[in-house]
């Protein structure tokens, strides 16, 4: 019951309505200016201060070797940061009893974790700031140890990294990528189309502690993982291979070795080894010219497995058989200026058949049997068996090999291109010509890439470029048959016979242009095939630069050891049939 | 203006029932709103916290797949690490195991033995040790304790070699 007169009473209650009213006026203005008029100007605010936007980085795919062996696969590596300004002792309940774990212990802890020195975490944490970057990418273990220390003023950032289980398997093959997520040579590069995914995006929410308030990201753009790549590839091989011409590569003292396996019948290139190798987790600790895919790169002067090529198109030409006869002498004056050609040891003049050229890998008879053709016609033979151009793998960096215009070749260039010098050729050219001389005079086009399947499941072949019949069937035969007197009976040759089988094939030991003028260095090389009865593989090996043998029988062993473990590795049955008796000299 | 329309009408009828039966009414609509609104809030608030404690659960969840991925990937590293041709290699050479370069086939249409079966032998070019880096390799085989486990292995091989009666038991068949 009111004390007061009802008008002052009505007074009283009017003035306290409009008081009311004035408030929630005011609020009302309030709220619509904080949320009408000013509300995307706060929103930015509010968000710059709290929200954060970041990049949803895309899976990089997987690479396959030919047995779906992982070559190449992305992971997960973490940075470690710390908020220094929130950084103090952490409580521990250990066995129910509490106990308390001082910032010097947390750092003695952390950098024995991290490989670090205890005085550089502690660096890491003086200071105000909000941030401070411990260690960058450190991987899972090493990130889970941390993480089980719950220091609350700790956090990490995932990033993707990129990790070759095999290490330096097919490492020059792969290439690698930089810290900074650039991909640099090989694989990498060539097949980022296939690989590389579209990176996507997402805002979050950061406390006021400056770190990320758990599920508060928003996915704005959703990442699309890259594709997974299968070569052809087998990576037991390539180690072995690896292996091996690792160790004759060091005892050549060399600059460096390159060995090929190819799968004759359908081209697949199984093995492309290289020494020195990259191993593409560190590619740091390697040189930067080692680095590179040298099997492509990489054009020699290949002499005398160049003869192959002189004999096979000479009879394909029809202008000569396994068993033409010539007289080779030791040196062969050439009818210009004061030019004498040699072989590579004296001898007195020999009376050999063709295939005996071959077995002796004689220069002066090779270029009798050569001269025999047009030097145009020998050029389309060069170019049939793939030299002067690229492969139709148009690797990064790939060299087409020199071959120059054969119409301004001097009249010494033409002649030493019968024996492979004055041409240049790249490894894996060298090897392919063999390639089509085992498969009955076609040449395949080298197979690296099986298939690439994308995120949705679609798989994209790789069709291979048309074959190039380079000599008849007939001529691919009876050159085979002349590279296995090579082996039978050659006396560098001889030293690359896998016993059981019947192997083919031919030395090749080249001068090494230094300046002007040949140097006493040489690039020794064998390339072969086996079993000859019916190949199956290709090998070739090239070593770069010997300074110890000087010669193919530096090379022999290493093609006899990829070829013994490759026809073991798929199971090949020693040959149950004799090589073809064909005379290597004449009376 | 209508109790007054109704006592014009019906004089006999109490003047006050009317007024008293409204407010109740109003207070019965007001009553079942309020109800209404309190189930309304309750069922809100039901819903909240359901859906507050999914969001929780799904939070574990995501950590929990955080570290089993994580586990995953140092498992992964160490079986590839074990696994590898490195690895492989140099635990090979650590137990004196040369590769036999002589295969021999047998042919199953006639019998035939194909190739010379010879005794494996390490020759000046055989490359025994890991000539080919890894960094990938987060831990390898402990070859210490392999060697010890291998003697200790023998020696019990041997032992039970030795217990036997001189017939060397069939293998099981099933």
């Amino acid at each position: 019951m009111s004390l007061l007169p009802p008008v002052e009473e009505r007074k009283r209650l009017g003035f306290l309505r409009l008081v009311v009213a004035l408030f929630v006026l005011l609020f009302v203005f309030h709220l619509l200016d904080l949320q009408v008029v000013n509300a995307e100007a706060i929103n930015k605010i509010s968000k710059e201060r709290r929200g954060v936007d970041r990049v949803v980085e895309a899976v990089r795919g997987t690479i396959y070797d030919k047995d779906m062996n992982v070559l190449a696969k992305s992971i997960y590596r973490y940075d470690v940061n710390v908020n220094p300004s929130k950084i103090g002792p952490v409580e521990r309940k250990v066995n129910g009893a509490t106990i308390t774990i001082s910032v010097d212990q947390a750092a003695t802890r952390l950098a024995e974790l991290l490989g670090m020195d205890k005085d550089a975490v502690l660096r890491k944490f003086s200071g105000t700031g909000t941030y401070a970057n411990l260690a960058k990418k450190v991987n899972s273990t090493v990130m889970a140890s941390i993480e089980s220390l719950d220091l609350p003023w700790l956090w990490f950032d995932t990033f993707t990294s990129r990790s070759y289980p095999h290490g330096a398997v097919a490492g020059n093959l792969l290439g690698f990528i930089t810290s900074d997520g650039e991909t640099k040579a090989g694989l990498e590069s060539k097949m980022d189309k296939c690989l590389a995914g579209v990176d996507g995006k997402e805002s979050y929410e950061r406390g006021a502690d400056g770190i990320r308030i758990p599920e508060s990201a928003v996915v704005t753009t959703p990442a699309v993982n890259g594709g997974n790549l299968k070569l052809t590839i087998d990576t037991n091989l390539q180690y072995f291979s690896q292996q091996v011409l690792e160790a004759a590569v060091k005892s050549e003292n060399a600059d460096y070795g390159t060995a090929i396996v190819i799968e004759v019948k359908t081209g697949k290139l199984l093995v492309a080894a290289e020494a020195p190798t990259v191993d593409p987790n560190n590619p740091g600790a390697t040189k930067e010219r080692d680095r590179q895919t040298k099997i492509f790169t990489e054009s020699f002067e290949p002499g005398s497995t160049m003869k192959m090529v002189t004999a096979a198109s000479a009879i394909d030409s029809g202008v000569a058989t396994p068993t033409t006869r010539v007289t080779a002498p030791y040196k062969l004056k050439m009818p210009w200026d004061d030019i004498w050609i040699k072989d590579s040891t004296f001898h007195p003049t020999l009376k050999l058949t063709l295939t005996g050229v071959l077995r002796d890998s004689s220069n002066t008879g090779i270029i009798k049997i050569g001269r025999l053709m047009e030097r145009s016609t020998r050029v389309d033979y060069f170019k049939k068996f793939g030299f002067g151009s690229k492969t139709s793998l148009k690797m990064s960096g790939e060299s087409g090999g020199i071959l120059g215009d054969p119409k301004t070749w001097d009249l010494q260039t033409d002649v030493n291109s019968m024996f492979g010098q004055g041409v240049a050729v790249t490894p894996i050219q060298m090897a392919y010509a063999y390639q089509a001389i085992a498969n009955g005079g076609v040449r395949l086009s080298p197979q690296l890439f099986e298939s690439c399947t994308n995120a949705n499941g679609d798989v994209q072949t790789f069709p291979a470029a048309p074959p190039v019949r380079a000599v008849s069937e007939k001529a691919a035969r009876d050159t085979v048959a002349m590279l296995e007197k090579v082996v039978e009976e050659g006396h560098i040759g001889r030293t690359a016979g896998v016993a059981g089988y019947r192997v083919g094939g031919k030395t090749g030991t080249a001068q090494i242009k230094q300046g002007a003028t040949y140097g006493n260095l040489y690039a020794i090389s064998f390339a072969g095939l086996a079993p000859a009865n019916d190949p199956e593989f290709v090998v070739a090996v090239m070593i770069y630069k010997s300074r110890t043998t000087g010669s193919s029988i530096g090379a022999t062993p290493v093609f006899k050891q990829i070829m013994q473990q490759t026809l073991r590795t798929y199971r090949i049955p020693p040959s149950t049939t004799q090589s073809r008796d064909i005379p290597t000299e004449w009376q | 203006m209508s109790a007054l329309r109704a006592n014009s009408i019906q004089p006999n009828r109490p003047s006050l029932r009317s007024t008293v039966s409204a407010p109740r009414k109003k207070l019965k609509v007001f009553g079942v709103m309020a109800l209404g609104l309190a189930v309304i809030q309750f069922l809100s608030i039901m819903l909240s916290v359901e859906t507050a404690s999914g969001v929780y659960r799904i939070s574990d969840l995501k950590t929990e797949r955080t570290k089993l991925e994580t586990q995953a990937d140092i498992i992964g590293s160490k079986v590839n690490s074990l696994s590898s041709n490195q690895n492989l290699v140099n635990v090979a050479h650590a137990l004196g195991l040369v590769s036999n370069v002589n295969p021999v086939f047998l042919r199953l249409e006639d019998g035939l033995v194909i190739g010379k079966p010879r005794r494996a032998q390490a020759n000046q070019r055989t490359v025994s040790e890991n000539l080919v880096p890894n960094a990938a390799m987060t831990t390898d085989t402990n070859l210490v304790s392999l060697n010890e486990q291998s003697a200790e292995d023998m020696l019990v091989s041997s032992e039970t070699s030795a217990n036997r009666s001189g017939t060397i038991a069939a293998s099981p068949t099933y």
